[in-house]
């Protein structure tokens, strides 16, 4: 029997070399390392696939797939755009050796795949009982800003927790590493809140052109993932007070209230974290995006469980899709699979089908596809 | 979450000092998607047959080198990387009996947005940590 490794080694070398658009190899070819063109300039206007390898989280930690396999599994895809984790996908991170770099790039030629965006990891609880310094958050984003520069990605997401002061010190480096810097509009984030004011007061007093934002699709949950919610049925909630909770959600009744009608319901710690679990995400209208829309250089096409019918559960694609069309954006949607956590409890997720299901949706959605 | 992978099945076993078999040994990766600092890495419990172990009982070694639990805080500047095994050995005279044991495993990792310990925070902050609890069913041979 031949191993998912084995099959996807073999089958995506193969693809690559078939279903990538002649625009994007040719942009592949011409583009040297230290000047890769920018997200979607191989084919202006248009929204680009691509795949964080967030997504294979648990292929990754059990060594079921190497970062090669990821980069296989995008290419075959049909699609071109990578997303890597330092943290997650760097052997010995921090330390980026000469011979992974070229290793890296050796794997870009041969899918035919290109760098699209660096995850930044910023804990601004390193140190116990403190925040950082300013000092200390500029090394640890300086620090991410040259890997990505060495690996030929040109957008650097951060974390939400990334203070809007730390983002500004660091613009210069941003410009010399050739970066721009993106903040993660990242659940349970409102559109409608001033989170994003500290970041657009400094982009619109400095007009420097290097920070930005990632837009994570998990601020458009209009249900619950109904795969947590099993989760949690299995680890002792209440499946009754479960279905409540994911109802509650959905009619945008405030958490508090959802919490004291679980009480009143007999229900225990695990429905009570069902309700916290179920409250992180946030319901926004995607059209709230076009107050800012010029300033997102990258999204994270997050989603939790797609259907037999090529459908995510929580969240509305159609209406993102729309529009990110409208608002003329021309980077990547790079799919962010999270459902796995829910489910391994039970059965291996398989975020490579995962990942298909949602890109057969992406490619109709898209316009790519005619079946 | 995290708890399929986080206890390795294999290197389950008891160690020795001169002669004289001091505890044992289990590998385990790291509940988190992405590695961290030491620093973030709170408590390592661990229960084996329902019978748990002090705080300076328990070391951690990553990388090659080996940490105790309070020493593991003050860290920032050592990873605990994503795929690494790590290898955690209990002090306890005369280690484990040959056979099945039950195992289970608490990370307590200061994840999220707060400088505070655990123990300090809201529950509903600290909420999502009691439910990482990984166990697994392990034969100690060696």
């Amino acid at each position: 029997m031949i191993t998912r490794k084995e099959f996807l080694q073999t089958l995506a070398g193969a693809a690559a070399s078939s279903l990538v658009p002649a625009s994007a190899l040719a942009s592949a070819a011409a583009g040297s390392r230290a000047t890769s063109p920018a997200p979607g300039a191989a084919s202006p206007g248009k929204i680009r696939r691509g795949v964080t390898f967030y997504s294979y989280q648990d292929e990754l930690v059990l060594h079921q797939m190497s970062i090669e396999d990821c980069v296989a599994a995008v290419a075959d895809l049909g699609t071109d755009g990578v997303e890597l984790i330092g943290e997650e996908g760097i052997p010995n991170f921090p330390d980026l050796s000469d011979r992974w770099v070229a290793q890296w790039f050796e794997w870009m030629d041969k899918y035919h795949t290109r760098p699209i965006c660096y995850d930044l990891c910023y804990d601004s609880n390193l140190i116990s009982g403190r925040s950082l310094t300013l000092k200390e958050s500029k090394d640890i984003v300086v620090r991410d800003l040259k890997i990505a520069n060495k690996l030929g990605f040109k957008i650097v997401r951060a974390q939400r927790t990334i203070p809007a002061d730390v983002m500004e010190a660091c613009v210069p480096d941003a410009e010399k590493y050739d970066v721009r810097m993106c903040p993660e509009i990242h659940a349970p984030v409102l559109l409608s809140s001033s989170w994003l004011d500290p970041y657009l007061e400094v982009i619109n007093r400095t007009k420097t052109k290097n920070i930005g934002f990632v837009v994570d699709f998990g601020i458009f949950v209009k249900r619950p993932p109904r795969v947590q919610g099993g989760w949690f049925v299995r680890h002792g909630a209440h499946e009754q007070i479960a279905k409540y909770v994911e109802t509650s959600y959905e009619n945008k009744q405030p958490k508090d209230i959802t919490l004291a009608e679980v009480t009143k319901m007999g229900g225990n710690d695990e429905d009570r974290r069902w309700v916290n679990g179920a409250y992180s995400y946030s319901n926004n209208d995607p059209k709230d995006l076009l107050k800012f829309s010029q300033y997102i250089y990258h999204t994270h096409a997050k989603f939790y469980e797609m259907t037999d019918q090529y459908q995510e559960y929580s969240i509305p694609y159609d209406e993102i899709i729309a529009v990110l069309t409208e608002a003329g954006y021309s980077g990547y949607l790079s799919s962010e699979y999270e459902g796995q956590r829910h489910i391994n409890d039970i059965m291996e997720a398989n975020a490579v089908e995962q990942v298909r299901r949602q890109h057969v949706m992406l490619r109709k959605l898209l316009g790519e596809s005619e079946t | 979450m995290f708890e399929r992978y986080v206890i390795c099945e294999q290197g389950f076993k008891n160690v020795s000092e001169k002669g004289q078999i001091t505890g044992f040994q289990l590998l385990l990766r790291i509940a988190n998607w992405r590695g961290l600092p030491l620093s973030l890495i709170e408590d390592v419990r661990v229960r084996v047959d329902g019978e748990s172990f002090p705080r300076d009982a328990v070391r951690v070694a990553v990388g090659g080198h080996s940490f105790t639990l309070d020493e593991m805080v003050t860290r920032s500047d050592v990873r605990w990387q994503f795929d690494e095994l790590a290898v955690i050995t209990i002090r306890r005279a005369g280690g484990l009996t040959l056979g099945m044991h039950e195992v289970a495993v608490v990370e307590q990792i200061r994840t999220g947005l707060a400088a505070l310990p655990t123990s300090q925070l809201p529950s509903s902050m600290a909420s999502g940590i009691a439910n990482n609890v990984a166990t697994r069913k392990m034969t100690l041979t060696a």
